[in-house]
């Protein structure tokens, strides 16, 4: 590998995951919004009695499956320095913070 | 963050050059939501100087930072004959950091949006009927589809193959190009339905989530065409790809924000 300079980019030495994994991914993303999707369309259309506090429950797991796999596999986090992961964490744990405070200052 | 070892084995890091433009970059970004606030919460009455120019101002002074900033960003970059966003841990690292200021900002965003529509049942039912659910899993597919197709165009890249990444990069912006396309068409099916950005706080707190994530695709349609343009004009390389990756980052970002949007907003 060259030595680096100011005005030469480095190749990037990141693991790179194969193509099928990222088309394994794209399945699985498309597979649980169909799944969100028919779950939500059919309790809104009481075709399924499901308590509106479960389908709450089972649709934003499912979301976050969803970010999830986007996160480790698309945005490379799995692979990458651990440091970018404690970023984004700070920035969740505030937002997270942020939701809980504003039911108690919205009018 | 990661090291990169030189000749000798001695490990080096490799930082950009200090720039003052993320910084006008920042302060756009925080103009726009402060401005929009204003705006809005100033259509319903105040004097006329306060209605016409003080939110509308303070929007409008971002928008033009927000443009000038990654305009001139891009520019000093090409000047200085690197990628942009140069610097390869340092400058995913500037690029998450960033992202995760934008957690906050849609984390607040989304919970406001949430809460307050816990508090109007009424517009459930609007926001649930067959046409706007699958209206808007269209637009999810989309954005899907766009990030598998950014992927696809790095990995691409990593292979020598210039071509199909400006192939694949190219349909990402037409795919972001078709989602804003479908979310001008919900907004106007919406309207028609009652829901307007001053005809409830529910209205008010929708349309400025979908709309504030709607113009980061804008942003991203804008980016990848730069990609491109870099691409097509032999900037990116298989040996020189970070700007795909930063740009990746981004694009799978505004996804992730709208799978959270879909499910919180729309589906439950």
């Amino acid at each position: 590998m060259s030595t680096p300079s100011s005005h030469e980019s480095t190749p990037t030495t990141h693991h790179h995951p194969p193509i099928a994994e990222y088309i394994t991914v794209f399945k699985w993303l498309t597979g649980l919004t169909i799944f969100e999707l028919i779950l939500a369309v059919s309790t809104h259309t009481q075709m399924l009695p499901l308590p509106e506090a479960a389908l709450a429950v089972i649709l934003i797991v499912a979301g976050l499956i969803k970010a999830v796999l986007v996160v480790a596999y698309y945005m490379h986090l799995k692979y990458d320095s651990r440091w970018y992961t404690v970023v984004l964490l700070a920035g969740v744990f505030f937002a997270v913070l942020l939701g809980a405070m504003l039911p108690f200052v919205l009018k | 963050m990661s090291s990169h070892a030189d000749s000798h084995g001695h490990d080096e890091i490799h930082l950009p050059k200090p720039t003052f433009w993320p910084l006008l970059l920042g302060l756009g970004f925080v103009m726009l939501p402060l401005g929009f606030i204003t705006w809005s919460m100033e259509a319903g009455g105040g004097s006329l100087i306060s209605r016409f120019y003080t939110g509308q101002a303070v929007f409008g002074t971002g928008l033009a930072l927000v443009l000038f900033s990654i305009g001139g960003w891009l520019v000093s970059n090409i000047r200085a004959n690197e990628p942009a966003l140069a610097g390869v841990e340092a400058g995913k690292f500037a690029m998450w950091a960033y992202l995760g200021t934008e957690t906050i900002l849609f984390g607040g965003l989304i919970a406001n949006a949430f809460f307050v529509w816990l508090r109007d049942p009424a517009v459930n039912d609007k926001l649930h009927t067959f046409s706007a659910m699958m209206i808007v899993s269209a637009n999810t597919f989309i954005l899907l589809v766009s990030s598998l197709t950014v992927v696809l165009g790095l990995a691409a890249i990593q292979q020598g193959k210039r071509n199909d990444l400006i192939k694949y990069i190219g349909i990402t912006a037409l795919l972001g190009v078709v989602f804003v396309s479908i979310q001008a068409y919900e907004y106007s099916h919406l309207i028609e339905e009652g829901i307007t950005i001053t005809s409830s706080q529910f209205g008010q707190a929708f349309y400025m989530l979908t709309g504030f994530h709607g113009l980061h695709v804008i942003v991203g349609v804008i980016w990848a065409l730069v990609v491109v343009f870099m691409a097509a004009r032999g900037i990116i390389t298989a040996q020189r790809y970070m700007a795909v990756e930063i740009f990746g980052l981004y694009w799978h970002f505004v996804d992730v924000v709208w799978i959270i949007i879909f499910t919180v907003i729309y589906l439950v």
